[in-house]
């Protein structure tokens, strides 16, 4: 029974992520995976746009242009193509997701551990 | 004496303050020059205290430390002492942004790391108490092991600690290093390190958590957002009000630069012009009071009557920036520009490409990604600079009759606002064309930081415009002194039978232009244009004066109505135009050429500009001459 409730909230989990570029406007997010090639990717972690991190859309810039995300107490512009390859996950998911790691007790990936750092 | 001081290096992110602290510290002590080899800009200042000088470099913002950019590759440099004639600087003072201080300390492992005598400066003290954030400075001390102060940088009586920290260095006081375990945690990062390094995600990753850490142990708070950055940003960014306000601001800076800036530059004009007399009346009649006075007087000063123009557009890029609307412009301007396969950081630099051409290929260096950068230097020399002006205003007004277009609008106005748009036409298609094939792949993410709305300090927009004055002065000092000197001697020569001046027709100078014509004949010119278009490959506004000598006007007050009357005599409608389009795509701008190669790394990138550029002229101007 225990077992299937987990099993459950981590389906629910998943299905919670998605691409920033779909996430509307005033909901806080937390990054979990970036699918950026190279070395673009330094140019977000430099950021501060590291697995992990709050992101919250505030603002569409006019005629399809970049969204303004809140992030870490300031403000940062990324196209839509950028946003599209970030994974993220509502905050609430991924608290659930927290807790659910901590009943397990399982060991934590680097990626795992930078977001339990984040929340 | 600089030298001798301690060299002390301010080191931040972008937008942390650092500038404003360096001006609050140096005051208008300052000077800019160029790191050896590349365009990055060295600006230093002397901090004078009770107890001796010190020097302090303000380095270019940066996120980290690898070599990725040219900011940050030189910000490596310096700090490992392969600048600065290889000396490392005694200190560094590390400024991070205290109400984006998760992120900013981010950058804290990589610097500390370098295990230089440190001072963490925490700035916007004031920003952060308004917005209700919090941190404590002392513990954040005690963790990163070395002095925190929190500052507010535009006010003197928050630096005592960082000029106590000067003072310790002059005197030999004690002054902390970083913490050790720092070092060996990020000696990874910094390429210090023999072990193999971290992946690039979770040393990032790892330097977050750090971060976070240190924040939490130090009680940091975030700052709310700020309402009155909100509230701006509700109209600024605004799908109608923004673009609207863009296009205004632009209207604005241009009005000002052709509007605003022509009583200044008549009296820039004047002033020459009776220095000039003054010194004439002081000297002997001889060939050297016509090198000093026909060659570099008139010379040097046909480049010095543009420095109104582009203080005045300095003017308005350090306003823009300062205020932190310049980097919603770029937000704004980036679905455009991303079309012509540039994008939002090129708006600045192609901005700053009307005043001048050359702070444009300097300020492309904020474009990190190389494919984009290069583009937009690329294109940049398209925009209509003001030293193409004069060339234009004299063309107008001896070939296109005054009359009313619409409303105010008249034919003169209009076609001086064609030869812009093609300009600008042309640079967008070849940036999209370098884009589809030289300069082809994927761009790297765009990611604009949008700092806070913020009143500009007047320190630091007289700062710059000070920068800009004296890196101005120093390029009409160096290369326009050199060609009118040159053009000066080559009119000299072979003395005519009499042993004074030959005709020009005779001289070195008509008899270079005689070579040329044929290849310049299909285009409407004769020799005399000729000899303007070589002379002008130096500047482009040396034609003006080249074409004043040659058609022997010497009088500069009356030289623009005698010119124009001798351009009606010599040139007919169709060549006359074909002249402006060759000003509108050619590339005749050494300076241009020299900051391009030293940019780009290379004679490959200016090489094909120059030609590229120079096709275009010619087939423009062949096409002009032959329908007209």
């Amino acid at each position: 029974m225990e077992d299937r409730r987990q099993d459950t909230e981590g389906a629910e989990s998943q299905r919670a992520e998605r691409m920033l570029a779909d996430v509307p406007l005033e909901e806080e997010v937390v990054l979990v995976r970036m699918d950026v090639a190279g070395e673009d990717i330094e140019t977000l972690l430099e950021r501060g746009i590291v697995p992990g991190c709050k992101l919250c859309p505030v603002r569409h810039a006019p005629a399809g242009g970049p969204t303004v995300y809140r992030l870490d107490g300031g403000l940062i512009a990324l196209r839509k193509d950028t946003a599209a390859c970030l994974c993220v996950r509502s905050v609430l998911a991924a608290h659930r997701s927290q807790r659910e790691d901590s009943e397990r007790s399982a060991p934590a990936g680097p990626g795992t551990a930078a977001l339990s750092d984040a929340i | 004496m600089p030298g001798s001081d301690p060299l002390v290096a301010l080191v931040g992110p972008p937008n942390a303050g650092k500038s404003t602290l360096f001006n609050s510290l140096t005051g208008l002590n300052q000077r800019v020059a160029n790191y050896p080899g590349v365009t990055v800009e060295r600006r230093s200042g002397v901090v004078r205290e009770s107890v001796g000088s010190v020097e302090v470099i303000d380095l270019p913002g940066v996120h980290g430390l690898s070599p990725r950019s040219l900011d940050q590759m030189v910000t490596r440099d310096v700090l490992m002492g392969k600048l600065e004639d290889g000396r490392q600087p005694d200190a560094v003072i590390l400024v991070l942004d205290s109400t984006r201080l998760r992120s900013h300390l981010m950058l804290a492992d990589p610097v500390l790391g370098l295990g230089i005598p440190s001072l963490v400066v925490l700035t916007m003290a004031d920003e952060l108490g308004r917005r209700d954030g919090a941190v404590d400075a002392g513990v954040l001390a005690a963790e990163l092991g070395v002095e925190v102060t929190l500052v507010n940088a535009r006010d003197p009586f928050t630096l005592g600690t960082v000029r106590r920290f000067l003072k310790a260095l002059r005197t030999g006081g004690e002054v902390v290093r970083a913490c050790p375990a720092i070092a060996v945690a990020d000696a990874a990062a910094t390429g210090n390190h023999p072990g193999r390094p971290l992946p690039v995600v979770d040393l990032f990753a790892e330097r977050r958590k750090r971060a976070r850490a240190l924040g939490r142990s130090a009680d940091f708070r975030d700052p709310r957002p700020s309402r009155a950055t909100r509230r701006i940003d509700a109209v600024v960014l605004h799908r109608l009000w923004g673009p609207l306000l863009f296009l205004a601001l632009v209207v604005l800076v241009f009005e000002a630069i052709f509007s605003w800036a022509i009583p200044l530059m008549d009296a820039t004009e004047a002033a020459i012009g009776a220095s000039g007399a003054f010194v004439a009346g002081l000297l002997p009649d001889n060939w050297f009071r016509g090198l000093l006075i026909d060659g570099v007087w008139a010379g040097v000063g046909s480049v010095l009557v543009f420095l109104p123009q582009i203080l005045i557009l300095f003017l308005f890029i350090a306003i823009l920036e300062d205020s932190g609307y310049m980097a919603r412009a770029a937000v704004i301007a980036d679905r455009a520009m991303h079309r012509a396969g540039l994008q939002g950081r090129s708006f600045l630099p192609l901005l700053s490409a009307y005043a001048c051409a050359v702070p444009a290929v300097m300020a492309a260096r904020t474009v990190e990604d190389e494919r984009d950068r290069i583009a937009t230097i690329f294109v940049a020399p398209f925009m209509t600079c003001s030293a193409r002006l004069p060339v234009y205003t004299l063309l107008i007004a001896a070939f296109i009759p005054a009359g009313t277009l619409i409303g105010p609008l008249g034919t003169r106005g209009a076609v001086l606002i064609g030869l812009y748009a093609l300009g600008l036409a042309a640079a967008l298609v070849t940036a999209a064309i370098l884009k589809g094939t030289l300069l082809g792949g994927r761009s790297a993410p765009f990611v604009m930081e949008l700092p806070p709305y913020r009143v500009p300090g007047w320190r630091s927009v007289a700062s710059r415009l000070l920068d800009r004055t004296r890196v101005f002065l120093r390029r009409a000092g160096k290369i326009i002194l050199a060609v009118t000197v040159v053009l000066w001697i080559l009119t000299q020569f072979p003395r005519a039978a009499g042993g004074g001046a030959p005709e020009i027709g005779d001289s070195a100078l008509g008899r270079i232009g005689q070579v040329i014509e044929p290849a310049i004949e299909p285009l409407g010119f004769d020799w005399r244009v000729g000899i303007g278009l070589v002379t002008s490959l130096a500047a482009r506004e040396v034609i003006v004066g080249t074409l004043g000598t040659i058609y022997g006007v010497e009088n500069e007050g009356e030289s623009d109505f005698e010119l124009r009357a001798a351009l009606q005599q010599d040139l007919d409608p169709g060549s006359a135009v074909a002249l402006l389009i060759f000003f509108v795509f050619a590339l005749q701008c050494m300076s241009t050429v020299a900051v391009m190669r030293r940019e780009t790394g290379g004679w490959r990138w200016p090489a094909l500009q120059f030609t590229y550029m120079l096709a275009l002229a010619y087939a423009g101007a062949w096409l002009a001459n032959a329908l007209l």
